[in-house]
């Protein structure tokens, strides 16, 4: 008995040996070996929409510029405008394994009027980069367009009756980016709340408003026939010259544009960032082959195919304008009507 | 047009467009038959595959997958649709495989949504030219009043006591009122979690009380889904036929899924409603339904697949997506260069066709594969309950965990599941409660902004054309019968008058 004993215990000695020299091992590989699985690139709306395009376009091409080449995959957590995915990030394991998809401005707004939901700090993420911002249009009837040819005439327009203007809901970025038009260019402006961005867009083609305010992108597979683009909030008009003339062209004061692009929720960056306590050394692995995917023509040429475009920011510059940004909307924070 | 549709069947039966058509649509037959999983699922995940194909390869895996998902089998067979739009068909099917006739139950199923989407497709073709003026001419004074015609309908298919079904259809519209109201941007009843922020989704609640309800009750009286010897012979056959005698039916509910499916917004789930209600309120006079009636198995299913092929032209020919399935459809488009809207029609007309040659198909695929394996399935519902019951209450969880990849909605799950099992056990139809929450807020949100439209006039809702006629259709749903009730009796005395005078 005696023998068979000190049998099992030697046994169990080196079995526990072996699974700690196991651990140890893995745990080391796991370290050193970065990126060894797929890589989670977490969008905050579901499948097919406009931000899950361009996450699927980057998880499409990355890959090539990682050691090891690993896949990249979208997980799609939608749920409280797109909070969810950045809460669930944010408490996530620090391992590199899970890349969040930020909407710039829309998420400094949240931190700001829903601070007992919002369990991030914008602050407080590490960025690996800016990969675009929107470019957004002044999208109308041709009827009305017809009419406005300059900024003073929609000026004049709206003050025989204050223009109505559609939105994919209170607080989304139609609704946003008619708010900050309105404070800025002091045009009086009524809105009509519709649950979401093509239902909006189809009420301008049902004559039951006057204009809205959306990201390029969309507002460009409008038929032109029945809708048109007035002006683009760019000054930038080699970017855009076949589709329509900039904000300064149509007469809007340079200053005016300036205070509108600079609104981080007007501008809306779209960034990439880990959770805060992610090792410096896979921080850095993620920026420098973020950096080569953005500047590769591959890329490029994938956004403009999507119709989209790239505006990319290296994740070191885009921390250093984050306190501006969180200083602008915390101020228009104020300015925006609340919902009842 | 004849050389887009023979471009589009050219592209078709090629190699490897084929290949990959057949793959999309195994795919989009395993995904329909798993609750949670829906066509929309299936085309997410074959997007990325797709990157690296030509454009004419893409579509045909892609709208094989959407197309030959079929959610009407667990309906009918569990209780558990496989989809949200397939809620409707569960009222009878189930019942009738309950009785042993399920082959027949399946075989209106596959025969009637093929009826529907072939009529869909008809109808598209037809209206393609003068479509746009039909699509803009709903709007959400339109909308609301479509809710509330089948909210209205709630007498009807309520079995047993009327105020029973009035109690539990405004527990559903209490449930809807959960959530952020993107109209006046108030978030209600939330209690502080971030998970309601969107309110109660529809797919845990139709699990519950309707999957994991029935794998309690088959439990609980140790009984397997039939509780009767079952007739498969001839099932199949006499459910197809059942779907030709009622063609009316089938015409009217095909004629108005494409409608609502036509109008981005709607969705197939409010579709198939709407067309239950409406449809055996005018068929299925002095019928009854929810105990088997096969009727009650044809309306929704011919309604579910004619929205499919309808909510191609907003699509298509606007941008505008209707459904979840074809934001996604777009959104693969776009990624290939293909751009929805008037370019696509004159420049790719042969690739519209071959969407529509691929849904019709894929429709072929699924709806035959339901009616030819109809008999095969139906011995399921003779498995022992401590056999099957495990197998599907593991794939409703799953499923419930995979709509939002949240474990809180296999917690709301769990809890429908025994607030469904209570309400079966006191006689309360559970059918309320989906009616309330999948139309409330469509009700609500069309009221709302219908109301900003007209800058707080209500006469909004009577001095549209389209609006004129729901308000009036309403009315009739609501007081005809007690209309026709009064005339039947003045009726009746006015002749023992005139036989005794």
């Amino acid at each position: 008995m005696k023998g068979r004993t000190g049998y099992r215990l030697l046994m169990v000695v080196l079995l526990s040996i072996a699974l700690i020299s196991a651990a140890v091992t893995v745990s080391a590989v796991s370290a050193a070996g970065y990126p060894e699985r797929a890589i989670s690139i977490v969008v905050g709306s579901s499948p097919g929409g406009f931000y899950d395009i361009q996450g699927r376009l980057l998880a499409e091409y990355w890959p090539q510029y990682l050691p090891n080449k690993v896949p990249m995959v979208v997980r799609n957590i939608s749920g409280g405008g797109g909070i969810r995915s950045a809460n669930e990030t944010w408490i996530a394991e620090p391992d590199g394994y899970s890349i969040i998809q930020i909407k710039t401005g829309a998420y400094l707004l949240a931190e700001n009027q829903y601070p007992e939901q919002v369990k991030f700090k914008m602050k407080d993420w590490q960025y690996i980069g800016r990969y675009t911002q929107d470019v957004s249009v002044f999208l109308t009837r041709k009827d009305v367009a017809d009419k406005i040819k300059t900024f003073q005439d929609l000026v004049e327009m709206a003050k025989k009756k204050p223009l109505l203007c559609s939105t994919g809901g209170v607080g989304s970025s139609m609704h946003t980016n008619g708010v900050i038009f309105a404070e800025e260019t002091k045009i009086p402006v009524k809105y009509v709340h519709f649950p979401g961005s093509n239902e909006a867009l189809t009420s301008l083609m049902r004559r039951e408003v006057d204009f809205n305010i959306l990201s390029i992108s969309p507002a460009q597979k409008a038929d032109p026939k029945e809708l048109r683009i007035l002006f683009i909030f760019n000054d930038d008009q080699n970017m855009f010259t076949s589709v329509a003339p900039t904000a300064l062209k149509y007469g809007i004061p340079k200053n005016v544009l300036q205070a509108i692009n600079n609104n981080p929720v007007f501008s809306a960056p779209r960034a990439l960032a880990v959770a805060p306590k992610t090792p410096a050394n896979i921080v850095k692995m993620l920026r420098d082959s973020f950096w080569k995917l953005m500047t590769s023509k591959e890329t490029e040429a994938a956004f403009k195919k999507a119709g989209d475009f790239l505006d990319p920011l290296k994740g070191e510059e885009f921390e250093k304008l984050l306190p501006q940004m969180i200083s602008d909307t915390n101020k228009f924070a104020k300015v925006l009507p609340k919902g009842n | 047009m004849i050389d887009g549709f023979i471009g589009g069947l050219s592209i078709l039966f090629s190699w490897p467009a084929i290949g990959l058509f057949l793959v999309g649509c195994v795919m989009g037959l395993i995904f329909g038959l798993l609750p949670g999983l829906q066509g929309g699922l299936a085309l997410a995940t074959l997007m990325p595959i797709t990157f690296g194909m030509e454009t004419n390869q893409a579509i045909p895996l892609l709208i094989g997958a959407w197309g030959a998902s079929e959610g009407s089998a667990t309906a009918i067979l569990f209780n558990m649709p496989g989809e949200a739009e397939n809620a409707a068909t569960m009222l009878d099917g189930y019942p009738l495989a309950q009785q042993g006739r399920a082959g027949e139950a399946l075989g209106a199923a596959g025969f009637s949504s093929l009826c529907g989407v072939m009529i869909s497709i008809g109808i598209f073709m037809i209206i393609l030219p003068i479509m746009r003026p039909i699509v803009l001419a709903f709007g959400p004074p339109e909308f609301c009043l479509l809710a509330l015609l089948g909210l209205s309908a709630i007498a009807v298919i309520s079995k047993g006591s009327l105020v029973k079904g009035l109690f539990i259809m405004f527990i559903g519209v209490a449930l809807a009122f959960h959530g952020t109201n993107p109209i006046t941007g108030g978030i209600r009843y939330t209690f502080g979690s971030l998970y309601l922020w969107e309110g109660v989704d529809l797919m845990p609640v139709l699990i519950g009380l309707f999957g994991l309800t029935e794998c309690m009750n088959m439990l609980s009286h140790k009984s397997t889904v039939t509780r009767t010897t079952i007739r498969v012979a001839g099932g199949v056959l006499k459910g197809i036929m059942a779907v030709i005698r009622n063609w009316k039916l089938n015409v009217f509910c095909a004629t108005l899924g494409t409608l609502c499916g036509t109008i981005p917004g709607v969705g197939g789930t409010v579709a198939s409603w709407l067309a239950y209600s409406t449809g055996i309120t005018i068929f299925g006079r002095g019928e009854t339904f929810g105990n088997g009636n096969i009727k009650g198995v044809i309306a929704p299913e011919s309604a579910n697949n004619a929205k499919d092929g309808a909510s191609l032209m907003p699509a298509l020919i606007l941008g505008i997506p209707g459904t979840v399935s074809t934001a996604i459809l777009i959104a693969a488009l776009i990624i290939h260069g293909i751009y929805p809207g008037r370019d696509l029609i004159t420049n790719h007309l042969d690739l519209v066709f071959l969407v529509v040659q691929c849904l019709a198909l894929s429709n072929i695929f699924s709806q035959s594969f339901t009616m030819f394996a109809g008999k095969l399935m139906a011995r399921i519902t003779l498995v022992r309950p401590h056999v099957v019951v495990p197998v599907i209450a593991t794939t409703c969880l799953m499923g419930a965990f995979t709509i939002r990849n949240s474990i809180l909605d296999v917690a709301l799950a769990g809890f429908f599941c025994v607030f469904g099992y209570l309400l079966d056990k006191y006689d309360f139809p559970k059918i309320g409660i989906l009616m309330g929450l999948i139309l409330t807020p469509l009700a609500e949100e069309s009221f709302h902004s219908s109301i900003q439209i007209s800058e707080g006039s209500y006469s909004i809702f009577v001095t549209r054309p389209g609006s004129l006629v729901l308000v009036i259709l309403i009315l009739s749903v609501l007081f005809m019968p007690f209309i026709l009730r009064s005339y039947r009796k003045l009726k009746r005395q006015w002749l023992q008058k005139s036989r005794s005078g």
